[in-house]
């Protein structure tokens, strides 16, 4: 469990990371917090030659307001975010999911940035050396089998990110910045689920901020997380579900979940979903079951899909009743 | 007990500052200079022919200073007895679990040790691997050891009283299977070693072991170099609970790469390697048929198990015995069958664990026992109270309890428990609907063996320097892996030569100074290795007496020694300073030195390995735990808030420790019932860090934790203690169990209870529930 | 990759010492710089032993770099008392029973710490909040958690 060699930079502005990036294409690796690049350093299953180091770059851990949105930096820890008065004041739902990730030090260490571009998480992939010497390797590690999903074509890693689901029901919109520009687009337009990449950084880019937009008046959220352990294990399912007031006849209500593929799942009310005039016990009912059918987790360490889907059903529920008392 | 000045009180332990501090040193802390770090390879196959080994392209690797292979060993094995010395430093031949010890390396730093590793080149010819215990034993399965026909390690049949004729008689008889998991020791300080061969032929060894003196008979052995020639020297034990008892690859290793690099070597190993390759707990699968008056009074046991037993014996005999033991124990149980085997798979090798083999079978049998209460709709305390061993009572396979406070305890437990309050029999509450959350309550008992009786060397024995200046130093080869016993024993010379803790030095177990001893597990060293220190002090006390008695010109049995003073116990002005008497001792006439000595062990025959007749350690512990659970019946997420621990333990020499001993129990109960597993495919574990595999955390375990003490003063132990830190851990599993069934009407007889299982469950019983609805006209 | 030589200031002293980039600072730490109080266990962050302050803040040595913590106030178990003088957070520690085999002991007294030293008056969940990234087996935590309520009563 010790790293392997590699070359490491402290660029000081985003463009310069950019550009080290770009010239180490292939092998270089970002790091932010460290604390999910460094365990798959230590596992060999990132075996980057050139570290960039992201912790130098000016204003990358500012929380501010813009307007009516809030920009996070990337590199704003996890501690930042659910402390920050703005977040808790404005996106309560998201410190809450700050609060949900890992423990303390964890929290000190790791990024919203890094929160959420975390690397889905399997059994079969996140081990040591010697210990995927005993068998083939996996998509995940350059090989042809998924060991979660066998007989598949892809991997079914899961992302597990805590964060992600918070954002996505907040409707936010991350920021890219690449050597040939930047881009922002919307959070779910962000992550992709095709087994390989989660997100969809393009080589040489990088997250530079999550923008959040204002949420008005009369927003609710809430992120409810189920875990083995009380702290420090990642989500088995995490609901983040967001409930705003557009007028006084209409809300618009947003759902979101981790856990439960290889990258968080938005789940849309469909266009029938009467979420104008609060939240009545069968609409929770029916929302319910419409985020149970829309998941479709494979067999995941020790968790049977069947279940995972339960817990789907259970949390939606929860978050709901929450937010319609609330 | 207020007649002590020392003993009974709630002492803050003696290594406490130092380990707060962060300046205790355990063995990866230590180093010497031009100290190499030894890397060990492992088996990537669960069962493997070793074709050939190259380790040139490692051995020429700048930085590697040795590199050994198992010939390096030559034909040296280990293990508990004569028959059963079936363990390798290294793999001989064929490897038979998944990251089994094939080679090591010693480098000038890990970085290079690493890299060496990744040079040596092993040829495999893979074997079919049996990794299910059930397998293992099935007619035709792959042999582990050529030598071991049936895969069978350890196979214990017995039986006491008429079984046959007891279930005639029975009312009421029921049989269940039930399966303990594969759980790990979860200390956090992974095992080391930190190795230094002198030549021609000096070993010192400084590595974390409960029992140090059992590798220093294995090191001598395996050396071929004299025991005075092994010098092993304890550092601080960052826990153990079973998992550090003796010798083991990794300090074989350390010594022979020192020997052939002629430096010392370090090896620590890692988490992971701890985790998926070290040794574990025995999983069990048991099969208990128990038959019973109407009235709930238990009139048999006929239990068969199969333990799992991994690829060596290790203290396996130890196991199953146990295992047999507690069926006759905590209750009266007037006939019992024994039929216990211990399979070897290609799994990890199977040790002790914190409760040796009984926690699988009292799990089994206090469950059944709450499953039979409420067959005949008797009352779980009411059966437990009928049924408790007592004081006097000796067992049909010839265990006898000398003190006995299982009622006490028990009604001790449900008072603090409230249990009058919580707890309604389910059969009243079954018709209810279950809410979001269901809370229930549950009991179990348990008994332990205080101070195991082991065959060969048993005793323990202790030596106490009085120096000039008043103060004592104690030698012991006890150690203390972290329970406290070093801080009881030296209360027990502080309270005999009526000095203050702070006055007794207790320095680490080397066993070129402290003497020989069997070390820390089976409950022994309050007990056992106490009784050593109380008759040393006396010696030394009596040495002392004869000056002081001229010095104050007294009868010696007039005169009392207490808080540093010594004194005529009927004109205490008639005094002198401990430390002036100590002085004047080395001084007086020609001058002598005070040392004392005493020996002790349990006066009883060696463990009966065969048949299981006789006694198991030399007095038992009794006690009670109820546990309260809340059930979420939609996730099937089980927590306990609150558990109670009411234990006989004798006589509590410290109470702070007692209790600490009493929360650790319960921590490590608690994971093993709802937490911990070793989840596994083809023998290997999927789990092998401590996030996938579930140690714990603070929010997981009981916020409420009441520990209560019943003093019985047992005739045997040191001041009449018994053991208080295994026996507590017994019960744990099946108060949980028994208070889950009773928060929702399901037993779980199939460890872990994850919340799948107790979802499926409650589905079934719902299920089974409408189909007998159905089912009526 | 070349050594570089770096300035880390522990516990209020500068050291400067020649690492490669891929010494994590817990290697560091005990290997070159002899603060061993900082325990090596899991090594991936899943345990607490090897936790360290930083500008204030509880972190894993295991996980941190040693070339991207010059600049900062490291703080180490060595901070605190000796074993001759513990300070009051760790005499609580030994006065409540919180230590049994003690290899969990600095990373725990460092996050009680952290914790303290910014909320001095911590409500229990605060408390059990601090620690959850600490395991111990030994103690099943109540006497950890004692200890530090105990440490803010008398701190106050």
């Amino acid at each position: 469990m010790r790293l392997k060699k590699f070359e490491h930079f402290e660029p000081r502005t985003l463009s310069e990371a950019c550009q080290l990036l770009k010239e180490h294409a292939g092998k270089a690796a970002v790091i932010a917090g460290g604390t999910d690049l460094v365990v798959r350093m230590k596992y060999g299953v990132t075996t980057p030659e050139y570290l960039i180091n992201l912790k130098k770059v000016e204003g990358l851990s500012s929380i501010n307001l813009v307007g009516e949105n809030l920009h996070l930096g990337a590199l704003a820890t996890l501690t930042q975010v659910r402390c920050s008065d703005l977040v808790r004041e404005r996106y309560p739902v998201l410190a809450e999911s700050a609060l949900a990730v890992s423990a303390a030090q964890l929290q000190n260490m790791g990024t919203i940035g890094g929160n959420i571009c975390l690397e889905p998480r399997c059994w079969y992939f996140q081990q040591g050396s010697s210990w995927r010497q005993a068998r083939a390797d996996c998509f995940k590690n350059g090989g042809a089998v998924c060991y979660m999903a066998k007989g598949s074509t892809r991997c079914y890693a899961l992302y597990c990110g805590d964060t992600a689901p918070a954002l996505l029901a907040l409707g936010a919109k991350v920021r890219l910045v690449s050597p040939c520009g930047e881009r922002t687009v919307p959070i779910e337009e962000f992550f992709v689920d095709n087994g390989m990449r989660h997100t969809d950084l393009q080589p040489a880019e990088l997250l530079a901020e999550v923008i959040l937009p204002g949420p008005g008046a009369g927003q609710h959220g809430t992120y409810l997380k189920y875990r083995k352990r009380g702290a420090l294990d990642f989500p088995i399912v995490g609901v983040a579900a967001v409930i705003t007031k557009e007028s006084t006849a209409a809300s618009r209500l947003r759902i979101a979940v981790t856990g439960v593929g290889s990258s968080p799942l938005l789940v849309v009310p469909p266009a029938d979903f009467p979420a104008g005039s609060g939240l009545t016990h069968e609409m929770i009912n029916r929302m319910a079951e419409i985020a149970r059918k829309q998941v479709k987790p494979v067999s995941h360490m020790e968790v049977s899909p069947s279940y995972r889907k339960e817990l789907v059903g259970v949390l939606v529920r929860d978050a709901l009743e929450k937010l319609a008392g609330a | 007990m207020s007649e002590y000045a020392v003993l009974g009180k709630r002492l803050p332990r003696v290594d406490g500052p130092v380990k707060a501090a962060g300046t205790a040193r355990f063995t990866d802390d230590l180093s010497l200079p031009g100290m190499l770090h030894g890397k060990i390879l492992r088996s990537p196959h669960a069962h493997a022919r070793i074709l050939r080994i190259d380790t040139t392209l490692a051995e020429s690797h700048p930085g590697v200073r040795a590199v050994i292979v198992g010939e390096d060993f030559g034909d040296y094995r280990y293990g508990l007895k004569p028959d059963t010395r079936d363990e390798y430093p290294l793999a001989r031949g064929k490897v038979r679990y998944l990251g089994e010890e094939v080679a090591a390396v010693a480098a000038v730093d890990e970085d290079t040790a690493l890299e060496a590793l990744e040079l040596i080149q092993v040829d495999y010819e893979v074997l079919q691997a049996v990794t299910d215990p059930e397998e293992a034993l099935r007619e035709g399965a792959p042999l582990i050891h050529d030598d071991k026909p049936g895969n069978i390690s350890v196979h214990m049949k017995t039986s006491f009283g008429d079984v046959d004729e007891a279930f005639r008689q029975a009312d009421y008889i029921r049989e269940d299977r039930f399966y303990s998991q594969s759980v790990l020791h979860g200390f956090l300080e992974p095992n080391a070693a930190l190795a230094l061969w002198e030549a021609p032929n000096r070993i010192t060894i400084w590595a974390s072991k409960q029992s140090p003196y059992f590798l220093y008979r294995n090191l001598s052995n395996c050396f071929n170099v004299p025991l005075s020639n092994v010098r092993l020297i304890q550092p601080y034990i960052g826990g153990g609970f079973g998992g550090k008892n003796g010798g083991y690859p990794v300090d074989f290793c350390a010594v022979m790469l020192s020997k052939k690099s002629g430096r010392p070597v370090r090896i620590v190993l890692t988490m992971e390697e701890v985790l998926s390759s070290h040794r574990r707990r025995h999983p069990m699968i048991v099969w208990l048929k128990t038959g019973v008056k109407k009235d709930g009074t238990l009139l048999a046991h006929d239990c068969r198990i199969i333990a799992d037993g991994g690829a060596g014996t290790g203290v396996g005999p130890s196991t199953i015995a146990n295992a047999f033991y507690f069926l006759n124990l905590p209750y009266v149980v007037p006939n019992v069958r024994f039929d216990g085997i211990r399979a070897y798979t290609n799994r990890p090798i199977s040790v002790a664990q914190r409760g040796n083999g009984i926690q699988q079978i009292r799990f089994a049998a206090d469950v059944q026992l709450d499953m039979i209460a409420e067959d005949l709709g008797r009352d779980p305390v009411e059966i437990r109270e009928k049924n408790g061993a007592y004081t006097g009572y000796k067992t049909t396979s010839g265990m006898h309890v000398k003190s006995c406070g299982l009622r006490e305890t028990i009604t001790e437990a449900i008072r603090a428990a409230e249990w009058e309050t919580h707890y309604r029999p389910w059969r009243e509450k079954m018709h209810e609907p279950l809410g979001r959350i269901a809370t229930g309550v549950g009991i179990a008992c348990n008994s332990f063996e205080s101070g195991a009786r082991l065959t060969g060397h048993n005793c323990c024995t202790a030596v106490i320097k009085v120096h000039e200046d008043g103060t004592v130093s104690l030698l012991t080869g006890s150690t203390d892996s972290g329970q406290g016993s070093e801080t009881v024993l030296a209360m027990i010379v502080a309270e005999v030569l009526g000095t203050r803790l702070e006055d007794v030095f207790v320095p680490q177990t080397d066993s070129s100074v402290t003497p020989v001893d069997p070390g820390s597990f089976g409950s022994r060293v309050s007990s056992t290795a106490g009784n050593a220190v109380l008759i040393a002090a006396k010696d030394a006390k009596q040495q002392l007496l004869k000056v002081a008695a001229e010095l104050l010109k007294a009868d010696p049995d007039t005169i009392e020694f207490r808080d540093r003073k010594v004194f005529v116990r009927e004109a205490p002005e008639r005094s002198l300073r401990f430390r002036d008497l100590a002085r004047q001792t080395v001084a007086w006439g020609s001058g002598t030195t005070v040392i004392g000595q005493g020996s002790w062990g349990q006066s009883i025959p060696p463990l009966n390995f065969e048949t299981g007749e006789g006694d198991a350690g030399g007095a038992y512990s009794f006690g009670t735990q109820a546990a309260w659970v809340e059930v979420d019946t939609r996730t099937g997420k089980v927590t306990v808030p609150r558990m109670v621990v009411a234990h006989d333990l004798g006589f509590a020499l410290n109470p702070l420790a007692v209790e600490g001993q009493h929360e650790g129990s319960i921590a490590g109960g608690v994971g093993h019932t709802i937490y911990e597993h070793c989840v596994e495919e083809n023998g290997q574990n999927l789990t092998p860090n401590l996030t996938a595999y579930g140690l714990p955390t603070v929010y997981d375990l009981p916020e409420e934790m009441v520990s209560l003490s019943i003093e019985t003063i047992d005739p045997v132990g040191a001041f009449g203690a018994k053991e208080s830190g295994e026996g507590t851990q017994v019960s744990t599993i099946p108060a949980i169990v028994n208070a889950i069934h009773n928060a929702i009407g399901v037993w779980i007889t199939d460890l872990p209870v994850t919340p799948e299982k107790v979802l499926k469950a409650l589905r079934d019983k719902k299920a089974q529930a409408r189909a007998t609805t159905e089912g009526q006209p | 990759m070349l050594d570089q030589l770096i300035h880390l200031k522990v516990n209020g002293t500068l050291h400067t010492v020649a690492v490669p980039p891929h010494r994590t600072l817990l290697e560091v730490l005990r290997e070159q710089l002899g603060y061993t109080g900082t325990k090596r266990a899991c090594r991936v962050g899943d345990c607490g032993a090897c936790t360290v302050i930083i500008d204030g803040k509880a972190v894993l040595s295991c996980l941190t770099l040693a070339v991207e913590v010059q600049e900062k106030e490291i703080l180490t178990i060595e901070a605190l008392g000796d074993g001759d003088r513990p300070d009051l957070l760790q005499q609580s520690f030994v006065d409540c029973g919180a230590v049994q085999c003690g290899f969990c002991t600095p990373g725990m007294v460092l996050s009680a710490k952290a914790l303290l030293d910014e909320n001095p008056q911590p409500e229990r969940e605060e408390v059990r909040r601090a620690i959850a990234g600490n395991l111990c087996r030994c103690t099943g935590y109540a006497k950890i958690v004692e200890a530090i309520e105990d440490a803010a009563t008398r701190l106050s």
